[in-house]
């Protein structure tokens, strides 16, 4: 009688890692660094140009708020007309 | 007082207790302490009518005053609000408490010290690691607090997020844990039409603004205005003894 050979194999494992097992580049893409870290620096210019006009609590989370809102559409609009030339 | 703790330790709080917090609400709990209070402490002008207290540490931190609102039990109370204004939403409950509980918990390393036990105990509680430096107006006060030991204070905080909690502004944590605790964040999605880049810029605002204003009050305070630094308990050795009552 054949018999047929069951290998035991480890679960394979689907989808993404668990967050407390990703790493630094697998959480934080290239271009979301990118993007904050140029809000980041706008906002410590302005805020050594302005001083506490620019550093307060109604200005600086909505800075960051609108910088990301405003940021990816334009520099997509950029780069294509960038790239059409 | 504290220049950028109260918005950096609710991502350290956010990374231990996960789901069973709203994000939302350890933000306003961690911010609502001072709703009542910073405008008249530090002063404001409008229109030829000066808004200002006599006695800025005694109107933010003591009794009579507002020092009440830097209480465990004043933060109770709040969350109790906020728990029926969201129809009962235990994570903006815990959320609420906990941060303001933290918000009191941080100012009591000042000189002046939090209310932290009233109505229990109704002495203040001070640590007096850095000066309480209001009546020196804000400006002076930013270049007391960022020439004392309250820096150190607020780049500890810092560092703990970005060392041992720098998974928790990621946008897997964000779309995992943040927003499903949360129904005001698909509120927002809907109402707002806000897309998923922005919640989590709101997400993450208070994160990028309290350590971007810590580097650009550091390079104003030592190197715009030569301030020198004072690490010693207490300090800085400039700010005079606020008007005890």
């Amino acid at each position: 009688m054949e018999q047929t050979k069951v290998e035991s194999r480890a679960p394979v494992r689907t989808g993404p890692k668990p967050i407390n097992k990703s790493s630094f580049r697998e959480l934080y893409p290239s271009w979301d660094i990118g993007y904050y870290a140029a809000a980041a620096i706008v906002y410590f210019l302005l805020g050594l140009a302005f001083r506490d006009k620019v550093l307060n609590i109604g200005v600086g989370p909505l800075f960051f708020v609108v910088w990301i809102w405003i940021a990816p559409p334009v520099w997509q609009w950029v780069m294509k007309r960038v790239n059409g030339r | 007082m504290s220049w950028a703790a109260h918005e950096l330790e609710n991502f350290w709080f956010q990374k231990h207790l996960g789901m069973r917090v709203s994000y939302l609400g350890l933000l306003l709990g961690a911010m609502a302490p001072d709703f009542l209070t910073k405008i008249p402490v530090y002063g404001f002008e409008f229109a030829g009518i000066v808004l200002r207290t006599d006695n800025p540490a005694q109107f933010h931190r003591g009794m009579p005053g507002f020092g009440f609102t830097s209480s465990i039990m004043a933060g109770l109370v709040v969350a109790i609000a906020v728990y029926f204004l969201t129809k009962r939403n235990r994570g903006w409950f815990w959320g609420t408490w906990i941060g303001y509980s933290a918000h009191a918990a941080t100012d009591m390393f000042d000189t002046a010290g939090t209310m932290l036990f009233w109505p229990f105990y109704n002495g203040n509680i001070s640590v007096g690691a850095w000066a309480y430096g209001a009546e020196e107006g804000k400006f002076g006060d930013a270049i007391a607090y960022f020439s004392s030991l309250g820096f150190v204070m607020d780049t500890v905080v810092l560092a703990l997020v970005v060392i041992f909690a720098w998974r928790v502004l990621s946008r897997r944590y964000f779309l995992s844990v943040v927003k499903p605790a949360d129904p005001a964040w698909g509120l927002m999605e809907r109402k707002l039409r806000m897309p998923e880049r922005v919640q989590i810029a709101v997400y993450r605002a208070f994160f990028m603004y309290g350590a971007v204003r810590i580097m650009s009050w550091v390079a104003i305070v030592h190197g715009f205005e030569g301030s020198p630094w004072d690490l010693s308990w207490g300090g800085p050795y400039w700010v005079e003894p606020f008007e005890r009552w």
